[in-house]
């Protein structure tokens, strides 16, 4: 049973993936290929298409949660209900992502946008009705001609589990259809902002002072407690590798962390010119 | 609106990037100043956004700058003055 659910998955994973893959290397790449201070140049733009595998990610997560649902796809005669919850759960981790997508612009007041985002988002609504008006138009086309070529009299009945989750689909479509047409339409991600660039660099230079600070102290707590096994056993003395190896300070520079000269000790002589420390 | 027109192709390129960076100023500094987005910058100076006339006269007060030092006049394919 779980075989026939591996191609379903299996789509879904590729394009998740091919969107955390954007996500994540398509700002980098930006960085990477372009130099933004030059005047008038053209932006290259990398192919690389972050909102549009949202949006693909977003109909692959919600045609995954219609074929769980009961009496619309059935795998040897049993209903898959039990994969209902996930899909559901996919789905909505999509219509969040994709209504925050930059900065939940379809879905903020006009108070918080400037006459750029103002202007786009008067685009994506017009735009969003034209699609959802064209689907309504379809999909009542495609009943009518159905009904009128069929001739049945039977009426289409579903489970009503079934009717609840596509008319939860449906809504969360309808909610989140202005944000799918951004994505569409502006599918590279926003570009991260020079301060935030150097907060995350300073942050980072930060956190590797903090951890090689820990290390050294972690490192001589650890000689402090031999050295006391060791007195304690009677053996004396101070660890070998102590001997061999003197405690050097770590000193960070740049962000790189160098070695430096080995800690001199309280009270211990200066060492003779002309020698190696 | 937001098109994929780079600043080459666009009827009034403009000078906000070289302008900014002389004056070591970022994104942010610049849209705190004249009301907008700090991605809108980047749109306008990248010319894949035309800015309204009341955006494109808050830009030169910032450099101190007429507006036509900022926004430069291009010819169009057709000989005539875009």
């Amino acid at each position: 049973m779980v075989e026939q659910w591996v191609p379903f998955a299996a789509v879904v994973g590729v394009v998740l993936a091919s969107f955390l893959f954007n996500m994540i290397a398509s700002p980098k790449l930006m960085r990477a290929i372009n130099t933004p201070v030059e005047v008038n140049t053209p932006w290259r733009r990398p192919k690389l298409i972050s909102g549009k595998s949202l949006v693909t990610l977003w109909f692959a997560s919600a045609i995954l949660y219609l074929s769980t649902l009961p009496a619309v796809l059935q795998i040897r005669g049993v209903d898959l209900e039990v994969w209902s919850l996930p899909a559901l759960i996919l789905l909505l981790g999509t219509t969040l992502t994709a209504s925050t997508y930059k900065r939940a612009l379809a879905q903020q007041p006009d108070e918080v946008l400037d006459e750029r985002e103002l202007a786009l988002r008067n685009i994506l609504y017009p735009v969003s009705y034209q699609i959802l008006g064209m689907i309504v138009a379809v999909f009542t086309i495609v009943t009518f001609i159905t009904m009128f070529d069929i001739n049945t009299t039977q009426t289409l009945s579903l489970p009503s589990e079934t009717l609840v989750g596509g008319s939860v689909s449906a809504v969360l479509f309808i909610w989140v259809l202005p944000s799918l047409v951004h994505a569409w339409r502006d599918p590279v991600p926003d570009e991260v902002s020079e301060e935030t660039q150097r907060a995350l660099k300073d942050a980072k230079g930060e956190l590797r002072r903090e951890f090689n600070w820990m290390s050294i102290e972690i490192d001589a707590a650890g000689n402090e407690v031999k050295d006391e096994i060791r007195n304690a056993m009677g053996l004396g003395g101070t660890s070998s590798k102590k001997k061999r190896n003197p405690r050097r300070l770590k000193v960070a520079v740049n962000g790189r962390v160098v070695r430096g000269a080995p800690v001199a000790k309280k009270g211990a002589k200066p060492a003779k010119k002309g020698t190696r420390s | 609106m937001t098109g994929r027109r780079p600043a080459s192709e666009s009827p009034f390129p403009n000078r906000i990037a070289e302008l900014r960076e002389r004056v070591k100023m970022s994104r942010l500094e610049l849209a705190e100043l004249v009301g907008v987005n700090s991605q809108t910058i980047g749109y306008l100076e990248r010319g894949e956004y035309n800015p309204s006339l009341a955006l494109a006269f808050r830009l030169p007060d910032v450099f101190s700058l007429p507006v036509e030092k900022i926004f430069i006049r291009t010819r169009s394919r057709q000989g005539r003055r875009a």
